[in-house]
Parts: structure tokens; C-alpha cells; sequence
């Protein structure tokens, strides 16, 4: 009596499970693109490429939204540099979806090693909800990093990094 | 009492401040917000964008992913107006904002629940319903930017506010704590000054104490001295030794001789008594508390000597001590000695007068009242005849030799004495009356028959009366001596150079009593 019940529930956590696993955009959708000083592509990403590479998870929140403290995964910028056979430029420019940009220097990369962060708490990012991709520094590994300074680095709704 | 609320007053003031400053930082431990502006801005350009995309894909040059890309942009940026709290700073409110923020929340929600990644006809559609709704937000966009400015505006100013009244507060507490430190510097100043003054005067006060005390112990040296100067120049020998005669204070020159010690340390009350008993009563009696007076003893062993001795317990340093002194009376005694024989003593014949042989007879009397006792009354016969014819001076060599010839022939035992004139008594003890009665008659007879030569010269025979009597056991020394007298009377009346013997017999009470 107790065994349909519960392969139910499993069922239902599993189709939950595969849903919740499901990104609310197209896996070949390009997300992110690498340009040089000039201008030039030197890489673009999908998720499925993103999810190529080895992953790296840090803690924090998204800044000046009542977004709480979440584990964020995706792929570090150190990782993601060299995957292209990029060396760490001087300073790297980050864009958003809202044309929001700001610059992250090598510093940062040496220091903190930010991740380009795909997903939050285990789950996908729509783009209604600072997806798909999002620049995030370990806030909870370096208390020092809570100054404007860094919340500003922290682009949500990451589309492009220009390198120069 | 003031201090101490002043100091806890400062502590509550102190705490207060650390308190208030410990919360504003808190508030001020992360980056603030005031984003608002910026997204506001952000949100009337994206619906602008999402108008600019919308117009491609009706044109064909743009897909539905665009679409969704742009409207979700578009929603991201709306959200945080959806939570915001900043309008409720605004000193008016303006609800018109919050009906464009709510119209164009459910206008891009209803879209992109509709949209496809991969449907382009519902992207189409979806576009001509954004033509036709978005321009028309434009404007209250635009009004959301300026209401968001006035409300940061205002949120800052607010801050501003809160911070000053904090500062405001913090200037206070400051002040009060300021205030606070001073009265207590000034408290401890004074405090310090008086100190030293306190000080400066206990100096002095020692100083003169010192002082004092060095006069006052100079002082004590002096009368010590002077003490000490009275005391060896006294005629008395002192002595000053504590109760338990561990201490000798003082001890005179003399004493020191006679118990031969040499230091005043080594003297020992004890030996300067000739008798053990005299020195146990005097020290019992100082033990007592008593004051002595007086008192005659025999001091230095080794050559004795009568002492007079007055002693009185005192205190020296709080410590019992005694204060003896003690008066060589030798002289005094022998003087004494000389005196009682004088007075007892028969100036002319050197026998016992009258009183000393009553006194002798009353001794032996109380000695043994059952012992027999005789007294003889003698008397010279015709006495005055010799006066007359010699001269009183022959007369007194007469009374002189007949008393050495009645000595001579008396016993030792014998008292005998000139109780008058020409007349002397002898008294006997131990002596039956028939002995006594010989002895009587042997006296009458050698005097009778002895001439006495007197200065050479003249010889003169005498002839003596005799009375004599026992003792009976209820005679009184006067009824005896009445008696005598009676004999004697009986015997001169009987013709004289004779013994007349009357027995002991019981007095008759009232002719004889001797009241």
C-alpha cells in the first residue's frame, strides 16, 4: 500500500527535479562573448559550453536587491581565460544585458577569482531574474569585499567581456 | 556620594554614546543602496529598447529570442521597484507610481508567459501589442525617474537628519563627559592639594611632636635624676624592686654593702633579712595590697642591725612594683634599752624600783598563777636616825650598801627591789612558805650582825623589820602587798629587827576589795 505512494512522490520529485534542471532559455544560446581591445570576437559561450568547463561554486548575493545570501556555481574567470589560452589581461571590462558595465582588474582574478556564475542555489537564472549569467566575487570568504567598490564588479545579466 | 553619581552618570552617558554609535554603524557596515535613481533611468530605457526590438520583429529584422532577451531585461530592471520602500520617504505621496509600476509588472508578466524561444508568430503578436501599449508608458516612466529622485532625495536627507541628531547627541554626551572629567580633575586637584596640605601639616606635627617628645624625655632624665639624687640622699636606705622581683629599680648604696652585691641588678630582697619569717610577712602583706608602717626587724645577716621598716606597693610603667624603705634604728633601740632601764631601775641603789618589781611580780604571776609566791617587805629600823646624825649622803651610802649586801645574799631567782625610802621587797617564787620564812630570818640575821662601814669612816650597825606573806590563790597583787605591809607593821610593832610572818589566807570581801 505504501509502495505506489512512494514511487509516486519519487516520480514527482524526479519530473520536479528534471524540470528545476531545465534552463529557462536554450542550452546553444550564445550567452557570453570574449572581445578583444579591438573589437574582435574572441570566443563566445553557450551554457552547454560553460557547463563544459569545471565548475567553481562561492557564496554571497547579488547587491542593492533584497536577493539573500546563495551558493553560486559556474565557471571561475581564471578558468575561463585560459580555457581560450587568454592570458589574464590588465583589466577586462564586463557588459550586461542593460548595457551596465563596469571593470574587473587582474587583481581581482589573482585575488578573489570571480566566477561567471550560471547558477544559483542549483537552479538556472531566467533573464528576468539577473540570468542567465552573473559576475559573482566569494563575499563570504573575503568580508572585506563588501564595499562599493566590488558591489559595482558585480554584473548581473552578463553578456560580453572585453578585454584590454 | 556626589562623585560617585557623577562618575556613574558619565559611565550611563558613555555606554549611551557607544550604544548609539554602535548602531549607526551597523547601518553603515555594508554600501547603502540609493540605486534607485539609476534604475529608474534604466527601466526608461529599456521599455524604450524593448520598443526599438519590438518595431524589428514586426519588420522581420529581429526573432523571439530578442524579444524575450529585451522584455526579460526590461522585467529585471522592474523588479526591485516592485519591493522597493523608497517612495515611502516622499513627503507627498504619489500613488501613481505604484499604478505604473503594478500596470507595467502585469503587462510584461502577461508577455512573457506568452512568449516562445522558438515561436516567432506569438513573438509577432506579442510585438504589435508592445507598439501599441509601450508608448504610452513612456511618460509615466519618466515620471517614475523624477519621483525616484525626490524620494533618494528625501531618503538622504532623512539619513542626513538622523546622522546630525546622532552627532547631535554624541556632542552632548561628549560635552556631559567633558564636564564630567573636569569636575573630577578639579576634585582630584583639590583633593591633591589637600593631601599635601594635610601632609605639610602632619610633618609639622610630627616635627614638634618630636620636639615635645624630646623635651618631655629630657625632662623625664632630669626628675629622674633628681629622683634619684633625693633618693641616695635620704637617711633611709630605699629599695625599688617590681612585685614579681625580676626588676631592680633602685637600691641604696648601703644595701647594696650590707648583702654585699655588687650590681642593683644582683640584689635579692630576701637576703638583706636577718629572719626567713619577717621577710615572708612583708612580702605577703605587700602582696596583699598593704601599706606597711613601721615595722621593726633585724636586717644584714652578716652584721646585724634593728631596722625600721616602712613599705607600700605602687606602679612603675604600668608594672607592680614595691617601694621599701628602711631606717637604721640601732641607736634608737639602744637608747630605748637605756630608757626602759632607767625607768624600771632604782636610780640610787641600782635595784629594781617600785614598778619594775610590781611589773616582775605580775610576769611571774601570769607565768604560773598556781606557783607559790612570798613576798618579804624589809624595812631599816630607825632609819631617819642615820640621816640625822650623818648626813643624807651617809644616809644614801647606807641605803647603797645594804642594798649590794641583800643582793649578794639573794639567789638569783630572787627579785629584788627599793620600793621607798629605807624600805625594800623582795619577791619569791617556787618557795614553800617555811623556806621563805628562813630566808627572811637569815637576812634579818646577817644584817644584824654585819656592821656596814661607811666612805671608810663610819660604821654603822642596822637592824631591819621584815613583813612577809604568801600568795593565797584569790589574792590580788595589791591585797598581797597589804598584807605585807601588815606583817611589816606587826613585826615594827612587835619591837622591831624581827620577821613577822603572816599565813596566806582568803580575803575578806569587802573590807579587802581591792576595787
Amino acid at each position: 500500500m505504501l509502495r505506489p505512494l512512494i514511487v509516486g512522490i519519487l516520480i514527482a520529485i524526479s519530473s520536479l527535479a528534471a524540470k528545476a534542471d531545465e534552463p529557462p532559455y536554450p542550452r546553444d544560446m550564445p550567452l557570453l562573448t570574449l572581445v578583444d581591445s579591438h573589437g574582435d570576437v574572441l570566443a563566445s559561450f553557450t551554457l552547454a559550453s560553460l557547463e563544459a568547463l569545471p565548475s567553481r561554486e562561492v557564496t554571497g548575493s547579488i547587491p542593492d536587491t533584497s536577493d539573500p545570501e546563495a551558493r553560486w556555481s559556474g565557471v571561475s574567470m581564471n578558468v575561463l581565460l585560459e580555457s581560450q589560452s587568454i592570458a589574464a589581461p590588465d583589466r577586462m571590462l564586463a557588459v550586461g544585458l542593460d548595457d551596465y558595465s563596469d571593470i574587473i582588474p587582474r587583481s581581482d582574478l589573482e585575488h578573489y577569482d570571480p566566477v561567471v556564475a550560471y547558477r544559483r542555489n542549483g537552479h538556472y537564472l531566467a533573464v528576468d531574474r539577473y540570468g542567465p549569467l552573473v559576475v559573482m566575487y566569494p563575499y563570504s570568504d573575503y568580508p572585506e569585499l563588501h564595499e562599493r567598490t566590488y558591489y559595482s564588479r558585480t554584473v548581473w545579466q552578463l553578456s560580453e567581456l572585453q578585454l584590454r | 556620594m556626589l562623585l560617585i553619581a557623577l562618575a556613574g552618570a558619565m559611565i550611563v552617558a558613555a555606554l549611551a554614546g557607544l550604544k548609539l554609535i554602535s548602531e549607526k554603524g551597523d547601518d553603515y557596515a555594508s554600501p547603502g543602496l540609493h540605486t534607485e535613481v539609476w534604475q529608474s533611468y534604466q527601466l526608461r530605457s529599456e521599455i524604450q529598447r524593448l520598443l526599438d526590438t519590438a518595431h524589428a520583429v514586426e519588420e522581420g529584422q529581429a526573432g523571439a529570442a530578442a524579444l524575450i532577451l529585451r522584455l526579460g531585461v526590461m522585467r529585471n530592471t522592474l523588479d526591485p521597484f516592485c519591493h522597493t520602500r523608497i517612495f515611502d520617504y516622499l513627503p507627498q505621496p504619489r500613488p501613481e507610481v505604484h499604478r505604473t509600476i503594478t500596470h507595467l509588472d502585469s503587462l510584461s508578466a502577461g508577455w512573457m508567459q506568452r512568449l516562445d524561444w522558438h515561436d516567432q508568430a506569438v513573438a509577432r503578436g506579442v510585438a504589435a501589442e508592445m507598439l501599441a501599449e509601450l508608448p504610452g508608458q513612456l511618460r509615466p516612466a519618466h515620471d517614475l525617474i523624477v519621483v525616484s529622485n525626490i524620494a533618494v532625495a528625501a531618503q538622504l536627507d532623512w539619513e542626513r537628519q538622523s546622522l546630525q541628531r546622532t552627532f547631535h547627541w554624541l556632542t552632548v554626551t561628549l560635552v556631559l563627559l567633558a564636564c564630567g572629567c573636569l569636575v573630577l580633575a578639579l576634585r582630584i586637584l583639590s583633593s591633591q592639594r589637600r593631601s599635601r596640605h594635610l601632609a605639610g601639616e602632619l610633618q609639622a606635627l610630627n616635627s614638634s611632636l618630636e620636639r615635645r617628645v624630646r623635651s618631655r624625655t629630657r625632662l623625664l632624665h632630669e626628675r629622674e635624676a633628681l629622683l634619684r639624687t633625693i633618693l641616695d640622699s635620704t637617711p633611709s636606705d630605699v629599695t625599688l624592686i617590681s612585685a614579681d622581683q625580676r626588676r631592680v629599680f633602685y637600691v641604696s648604696e648601703d644595701l647594696l654593702t650590707q648583702t654585699d652585691t655588687r650590681r642593683a641588678e644582683d640584689f635579692h630582697l630576701e637576703t638583706l633579712f636577718e629572719n626567713g619569717d619577717d621577710y615572708r610577712q612583708l612580702i605577703a602583706r605587700l602582696s596583699r595590697g598593704e601599706t606597711l608602717h613601721q615595722m621593726e626587724v633585724r636586717l644584714a645577716p652578716r652584721a646585724p642591725y634593728w631596722a625600721l621598716l616602712s613599705a607600700r606597693p605602687l606602679h612603675i610603667h604600668a608594672q607592680s612594683a614595691w617601694m621599701i624603705w628602711s631606717l637604721d634604728i640601732t641607736r634608737r633601740k639602744a637608747m630605748e634599752h637605756k630608757l626602759q632601764q632607767l625607768a624600771s631601775t632604782d636610780a640610787l641603789t641600782g635595784l629594781h624600783n617600785r614598778r619594775a618589781l610590781w611589773r616582775a611580780a605580775v610576769k611571774q604571776l601570769r607565768r604560773d598563777r598556781n606557783a607559790p609566791l612570798s613576798v618579804l617587805l624589809i624595812d631599816i629600823d630607825h632609819f631617819k636616825r642615820i640621816n640625822d646624825e650623818y648626813g643624807h649622803p651617809v644616809g644614801d651610802q647606807a641605803l647603797c650598801a645594804l642594798a649590794r649586801q641583800l643582793d649578794e645574799l639573794m639567789q638569783d631567782d630572787a627579785l629584788l627591789g627599793r620600793i621607798g625610802g629605807e624600805e625594800f621587797a623582795v619577791v619569791l617564787s617556787g618557795m614553800s612558805p617555811e623556806a621563805v620564812a628562813l630566808v627572811a630570818e637569815r637576812l634579818r640575821a646577817a644584817v644584824a650582825d654585819t656592821p656596814l662601814v661607811v666612805n671608810d669612816a663610819v660604821t654603822l650597825s642596822m637592824t631591819l623589820s621584815i613583813g612577809l606573806t604568801q600568795r593565797h590563790e584569790s589574792d590580788s597583787l595589791k591585797s598581797l602587798m597589804m598584807r605585807a605591809d601588815r606583817a611589816l607593821y606587826q613585826a615594827k610593832a612587835e619591837g622591831r629587827n624581827r620577821c613577822c610572818h603572816l599565813p596566806a589566807v582568803e580575803l575578806a570581801p569587802p573590807a579587802l576589795d581591792e576595787a
